[in-house]
């Protein structure tokens, strides 16, 4: 374990400085993602969390330079990475990988498995037939397929082994930075935490920068050093896992974590104060002022409505975008202020 | 609860679909005992016969390609299995009504919501004011501004509210059986709190039995008293929640419960199942789950494990005792 | 690392074994299946026959004028196994004579005395040639522009969306005459006319298919791997486009001949050769007067090829469609 100061001496290997992406343009544009800051080092794993259509998706695209972003930076190892086009971003992307949601949709269907990796290597690594064929091989193992299933079309596969052959296709080109957008969802609950082992393996083999989206924070939990909440385009809360999930510190994670469904909990026969958040997960075309998240918000004052907060250093690493954070009280029921 | 009203019997349901690549036995052999105003739940992973076994209870079961090889589904001691169209047309959303994963998918788009609803209701019920029915029941869903949402579109609605309609639709019979098929999967998180929180409160009012079917343990921790966990088309544990739970005896609910990381757990890596489930047109001999099973032993290849009775709980293993 | 061989696979498959396999199960697909069989049996022997006297300098038969036997109807009609020069001949030596007067004209002949069987097949033979070249000429047009506009959208597709929809604009057949006119009569303006205007269909629909697939991750995938656009096209999406490609071909493929059996007749077809379409044209005079047979072999054999494509094709698209693969 690395203490926060060493961290802080690492210099990251993927930055974000104000990364803005808008869709749509024009006088009301839709803010995927609406100035968002972020660095991640070698070896670590950055966990995004946040519910549909918070953007959380656009900025792990924006990030690997697969959506344009509308402003902000990309910065790479200490280079710019905003503008590179041509030569510069397919190498760029190459160093950057990322793995899917649905692995179903993320293979060729019309090509073998052997193919796609083969294929991988002859392109972005311009290795000889001989030698893709061992690296082919290798890289099945690697993630825990046998190397004979080369010939083998991703149809025919389960969909926890077709995410094996999405991770090993991923791994071909030797990233060092893996964007995991919800990895684990759409596979069944008893091959998640094979998957998550896998990446988890792999990380520490090949020193891994990881981000890891997701939406459920018991997977995140168990992946990730440090956290970020997304909501609508926004980071609101950062930090260190163990100190977000123990004491977080935003209304919006707080809801999101006594959300959960939470086994021991209910196993240990404690009653919880659920915070059941009224309203909808506003969709990035509303107009909100102030707060994005005051229409929900149960500590609602009147300042939230009219001023937007800002991401506010709290302590070492621990950032909260709350008016009120730190005087929100340990109670779940919060006192109401009547507007 | 042994003393609680039976309300519905399945009996060794055998449920099989001929596909073009063979037979597929998605249900084979399951039976359990719902009471009145009790809330069970099915658990269990993608093709393991849960959905099937619902759409089961009321004849849903899409005919071919599936065909019903076997069992009885008794509702207040009626066999569904053998009723006529007429009969399971009036049993269908009168006395068992069902809120599926997909609630966009699940409501017309080119109708509003207040049709579908009134729609519903009409069906059913003779001699209501309709209208002021659909509001009472778009209220009683928690769907704020009821008045106004009446005269919507579904793909106005978000997915959330979507499912109260769908909930609210479902309800507007007052059934005996409410089937909910995995009815948050396809929802964020704070909108699943909302509607599990409202799927509870309406059971608590109206006292109807509800079969809640899905595959995230955690959900059905605090909703369902009973827990039936189906492997390949069978149930291979039963038994009250927090007990089992607790103690799960079945090597595949172990590993299952081993299997999900937790929120308050620090550190330590969790291990999953070996493999993958089954596919259900090559499913081994004796017990469905020795390939994975970590205590396999020579009986569980060879013989299939029949229920065992201890108490309230069943289990299907050779060696539940041992391990 | 534990590897993952606690489930056997099944026997492998690609997804195009597994189209034919669906294609194998009906029925009518194979008769259809078989009937194009014996047609192109009977182009590629028409093909034989052609470059055979081409390269001897003979004039082939079915050009070959013979007034003594004109107007004679189809052979079974001649009672083949009757007859007055038959009188005397012993049973086999009847059927023998028979089965000769059988082969002999099987389907008649036309007004200047030439085999209409012979000319069928002929026909054939220029259908083929039309509903090939014609494809060589739309389907890389078709799938190429179509799979640029699909891909890469904004202005590449306006352009290519505006050019398909002027050419869609445009009367086909006016535009078959105006080529015809530039050109000049004869096959190549049948091949020009049809293949340039056939590859509209067939670019909007591979258009629409690429905008579909270019949103799947797979493609996501390999832009994130660093693949080129030319590769993620044509080696990624096109072979997941390509089933519309068959499909559009065996539909397209009888609307070819149709067109060209329509502008034979019209006269700015095929010159000198017996098509199908210079049958008809020829025999619709001689149908008043009784002389059918030329017109219902040169119909019938329209009639069979079109509608063996068509129900091909529609068990074409059944097997094909991944969306009915779903989920296995």
């Amino acid at each position: 374990m690395k203490t926060e100061d060493q961290r802080v001496a690492v210099r990251p290997l993927l930055e974000a400085h104000d990364l803005r992406v808008y869709f749509g343009g024009g006088k009301a544009p839709l803010k995927a993602v609406d100035g968002v800051s972020l660095a991640i080092a070698r070896g670590e794993t950055v966990g995004l969390v946040g519910e549909s259509g918070c953007g959380k998706t656009t900025l792990g695209r924006a990030l690997m330079r697969l959506e344009d972003s509308t402003g902000g930076r990309i910065v790479f190892d200490g280079v710019d990475m905003t503008g590179a086009a041509g030569r510069r971003l397919r190498t760029f992307r190459r160093r950057v990988q990322m793995i899917f949601q649905d692995p179903h949709g993320a293979l060729n269907p019309r090509m073998s498995v052997g193919a796609a990796l083969d294929e991988v290597l002859a392109v972005a690594r311009g290795l000889p037939a001989r030698e893709r064929r061992r690296r082919t091989v290798e890289l099945l193992e690697a993630v825990g397929l046998e190397g004979a299933y080369a010939g083998r079309y991703p149809h025919e596969f389960s969909g926890g082994q077709r995410q094996r052959i999405v991770i090993a296709r991923a791994l071909a080109v030797e990233p060092e930075v893996l964007i995991a957008d919800e990895p684990v969802s759409a596979l069944d609950v008893s091959v998640q935490v094979q998957i998550l082992n896998l990446l988890r393996e792999l990380r520490r083999r090949f020193n891994l920068a990881m981000l890891f989206i997701a939406h459920d924070l018991a997977v995140v939990r168990y992946m990730c050093e440090r956290i970020m909440v997304m909501y609508y385009g926004r980071i609101v809360e950062e930090g260190p896992a163990e100190a977000v999930y123990s004491a977080p510190e935003h209304p919006y994670t707080r809801a999101l974590l006594s959300a959960v469904p939470d086994l021991d909990a209910s196993l240990e026969g404690r009653r919880r104060n659920r915070i059941i958040l009224k309203g909808e997960v506003p969709t990035l075309g509303e107009r909100i002022t102030g707060c994005p998240f005051h229409p929900r918000c149960p500590w609602r004052r009147a300042r939230c409505v009219e001023e937007e907060p800002a991401l506010r250093e709290r302590s070492a690493g621990r950032r909260v975008a709350c008016h009120f954070a730190g005087e929100l009280g340990d109670d779940a029921e919060p006192e109401r202020e009547v507007k | 609860m042994a003393l609680s009203e039976e309300l519905l019997r399945v009996e060794d349901l055998r449920v099989y679909f001929s596909t073009e690549r063979g037979l597929v036995r998605a249900v084979d052999g399951v039976g359990f005992v719902l009471p009145k105003g009790a809330t069970y739940a099915l658990v269990g992973e993608s093709g393991c016969g849960k959905s099937v076994t619902a759409l089961a209870l009321a004849r849903l079961v899409d005919e071919p390609p599936g065909y019903y090889a076997g069992g009885r589904v008794l509702l207040r001691g009626r066999n569904v299995l053998e009723m006529e169209e007429g009969e399971l047309r009036r049993l269908r959303g009168n006395e068992i009504s069902y809120v599926f994963q997909e609630p966009a998918v699940s409501l017309n788009p080119v109708f509003r919501i207040g049709y579908q609803l009134a729609e519903a209701i009409r069906l059913h019920r003779r001699g209501v004011n309709v209208r002021e029915e659909v509001l009472a029941l778009l209220k009683m869903v928690g769907l704020p501004d009821a008045e106004s949402k009446m005269k919507e579109y579904p793909h106005r609605l978000s997915g959330g509210m979507q499912q109260r309609v769908m909930i609210a639709m479902a309800l507007a019979c007052r059934p005996a059986v409410l089937v909910a098929d995995e009815p948050t999967t396809a929802l964020d998180v704070t909108i699943q709190a909302q509607i599990l929180e409202l799927l509870a409160r309406l059971q608590r009012e109206l006292g109807m039995a509800v079969l809640l079917i899905t595959h995230n343990l955690g959900l059905v921790a605090d909703l369902a008293e009973r827990l039936l966990v189906m492997y390949a088309g069978r149930i291979v544990e039963a038994g009250p929640t927090l007990d089992l739970l607790r103690g799960p005896r079945h090597p595949y609910t172990r590993g299952l419960l081993a299997a999900v990381p937790r929120l308050r757990s620090v550190g330590g890596e969790v291990r999953g199942i070996r493999g993958s489930v089954p596919n259900p047109l090559r499913l081994p001999e004796g017990c469905k789950f020795h390939p994975r099973c970590p205590f396999a032993s020579d009986i569980c290849r060879r013989v299939e494990p029949e229920d065992e009775w201890d108490g309230e709980r069943v289990v299907r293993c050779h060696r539940w005792r041992e391990i | 690392m534990n590897t993952e061989s606690v489930e056997s696979l099944p026997e492998s498959m690609t997804l195009w074994q597994d189209a034919w396999r669906r294609l194998r199960r009906r029925r009518l697909a194979m008769v259809c299946l078989a009937v194009v069989g014996l047609y192109t049996l009977a182009a590629m022997y028409g093909e034989c026959v052609y470059w055979w006297y081409r390269l001897h300098d003979e004039t082939p038969p079915y050009k070959r004028v013979n007034l003594a036997e004109q107007y004679q109807p189809p052979s079974f009609l001649r009672s083949p196994f009757g007859g007055r020069e038959t009188g005397r001949m012993s049973s086999l030596e009847r059927f023998l004579h028979g089965l000769k007067a059988l082969g002999h004209h099987p389907l008649g002949t036309d007004g200047l005395g030439r085999d209409v069987l012979q000319r069928v097949i002929q026909g054939t033979r220029i259908a083929y040639q039309v509903g090939i070249v014609t494809s060589l000429i739309a389907i890389p047009i078709g799938v190429v522009l179509g799979c640029l506009a699909g891909y890469f959208g904004g202005r590449v597709d306006d352009f290519i969306v505006w050019l398909y929809s002027t050419f869609a604009c445009i009367p086909g057949l006016l535009f078959i005459l105006a080529i015809a006119m530039v050109v000049g009569k004869g096959l190549l303006g049948v091949y020009l006319g049809i293949g340039l205007t056939m590859w509209v269909g067939l670019c909007r629909l591979i258009r629409g298919e690429v905008i579909k697939h270019k949103e799947r991750p797979y493609v996501t995938a390999a832009r994130a791997l660093g693949l080129g656009h030319f590769r993620i096209i044509f080696r990624h999406i096109l072979p997941n486009v390509f089933h519309v490609v068959i499909v559009t071909f065996t539909l397209r493929f009888p609307y070819a001949i149709g067109t060209e059996v329509i502008m034979s007749f019209l006269g700015i077809g095929v010159q000198g050769e017996p098509s199908w379409g210079i049958m008809i044209s020829n025999a619709r005079l001689r149908l008043w007067h009784g002389v059918w047979w030329e017109m219902a072999a040169a119909t019938a054999a329209i009639f069979g090829i079109v509608l063996a494509f068509n129900l091909l094709g529609d068990a074409l698209r059944d097997a094909l469609d991944p969306r009915l693969r779903t989920g296995r």
